[in-house]
């Protein structure tokens, strides 16, 4: 359930969120400033002055909300890269150790590896990521069958070992990867609570101006627009596979090129 | 002060994530380094591990937690049993070491889970303070537009809806078994289909 929210959240391109924030957020200054406007030509009036206390706790309460969300976001983002660096760290490592093994397994075991970034380069270009859980899962299976058989076979198990190692932490890093892009986000009820609060601090500025003003001011263009651009810019980052920021890809790239140089 | 007690419950929910992650991680290396042990410890071993998968995750739904500890900290036990006994027997211990180790950190990381998810909360001082420090707010903005207006103005509403949505926030962020927000336990989840998988 949770799962699918996400999935709706990451089908929304990111200028229709930018562009239904700013909606938001403009028609609850207007309800706000209406409401001011029509209190303030009631007899008893409010006094300004604690309309404007109140409108300042709460700008304040949301900017803080806003700064630390914009952290964690940018925190989950730094994770999908460093996992994306430690990853093709290992696979690499993996493949040298293979080395270490005897034939026919060095073959086979490299021949997998490639096999298993290529599926990764080919769903970061197509978009596509719903064959790369199980299609590795397959890999790593294979290579597990491999390194058991090679070990038996070897006549020094030592070097073997330091094979199936690397492989364990290949295996790892996968599962460590598919969990900091999928459930490493940021959590649906503050979203939820920043956009409650967006409205509510937009509709009481609104409300203050309608008390004071006859006229909206043309700063209010200005605080919707940055409010609006900070909580897009957080969704973006919260989703590293797509937006306009995404995690590079070069470390996997730059790793398969080396692959598929002829072997000595 | 409210914005800061939302920063620490929100990294105590990322902490409680990274927990559950790694652990997930430990177990799938130690069920497949069971394999370069001899049988019949192998069998046995991966039997364990998945009744371990399946009382961590059994754990988080019911509510029957202590005991879920409880047993986790008896199979524990009888891993490192079988661990010490197929060391003895093994031709090659350096694999039996590798095993080992990566039982070792399977227990590491019971512990801190059990930590993170239980005692990484909010204090109660904090709570308190954070509920004083509001009503003393809300009561200071109301005498002041007792004393200046005569009416209530139309802010006061937006104002509480706020205050209270980010506290119902911290709190939901602080619990970290039956809130809306909850650790999504899908890595674990993921590993137990594997492992049954591989069973067949």
């Amino acid at each position: 359930m949770l799962m699918e929210l996400y999935g709706l959240l990451d089908d929304f391109p990111i200028l229709i969120l930018f562009v239904a924030t700013i909606v938001i957020a403009m028609l609850s200054y207007e309800g706000g400033f209406r409401a001011g406007r029509w209190r303030s030509r009631r007899p008893e009036r409010e006094e300004e002055v604690v309309v404007r206390s109140m409108v300042g706790t709460m700008l304040g309460l949301l900017t803080f909300i806003l700064a630390f969300t914009f952290w964690i976001a940018a925190t989950h983002f730094e994770a999908a890269r460093q996992s994306l660096l430690t990853q093709a760290n290992a696979i690499r490592t993996a493949y040298l150790r293979a080395d270490l093994l005897p034939e026919p397994h060095r073959m086979e075991i490299r021949d997998l590896l490639r096999q298993y970034i290529d599926v990764r380069l080919d769903a970061y270009q197509s978009g596509n990521f719903k064959p790369v859980f199980p299609r590795s899962e397959e890999l790593h299976s294979q290579l597990w069958s491999q390194a058991i058989a090679a070990r038996e076979k070897t006549s020094s198990p030592i070097f073997a070992g330091y094979f199936i190692q690397s492989l364990n932490d290949v295996i790892a890093l996968h599962t460590r990867q598919v969990t900091v892009r999928q459930e490493f986000r940021i959590p649906n009820t503050i979203w939820v609570v920043i956009y409650v609060m967006m409205t509510l601090a937009t509709a009481s500025i609104g409300c203050h101006g309608g008390l004071t003003e006859a006229s909206r001011p043309l700063v209010a263009v200005a605080f919707v627009l940055i409010i609006s651009a900070v909580m897009t810019l957080i969704a973006d980052l919260d989703r590293p596979r797509k937006g306009s920021l995404r995690v590079s890809q070069q470390a996997l790239i730059d790793l398969r090129n080396s692959m598929s140089a002829p072997n000595r | 002060m409210l914005a800061f007690t939302f920063g620490g419950a929100a990294s105590h929910f990322d902490a409680r994530r990274q927990a559950l992650l790694d652990e997930a991680n430990a177990i799938g290396t130690g069920y497949l380094r069971a394999d370069m042990l001899p049988e019949p410890h192998r069998t046995e071993i991966r039997n364990l591990l998945r009744e371990y998968v399946d009382v961590r995750l059994e754990g988080v739904r019911s509510e029957k937690i202590e005991q879920k500890i409880a047993r986790s900290e008896e199979l524990h036990g009888r891993l490192w049993l079988q661990a010490a006994a197929s060391r003895e027997k093994t031709p090659s211990p350096a694999f039996a070491v590798q095993f080992i180790q990566s039982l070792n950190e399977i227990i590491a990381l019971h512990t801190r889970r059990v930590i993170t998810g239980l005692e990484f909360r909010i204090p109660n001082i904090i709570w308190i303070v954070l509920y004083g420090i509001t009503a003393l707010t809300a009561a200071s903005i109301g005498y002041h537009s007792g004393l200046t207006g005569r009416s209530r103005p139309p802010v006061v509403p937006a104002f509480i809806l706020a205050f209270s949505a980010v506290i119902l926030l911290i709190a939901d962020l602080d619990r970290p078994l039956y809130g809306i927000l909850e650790v999504s336990q899908r890595a674990l989840a993921d590993l137990q289909r594997t492992m049954n998988a591989r069973m067949r």
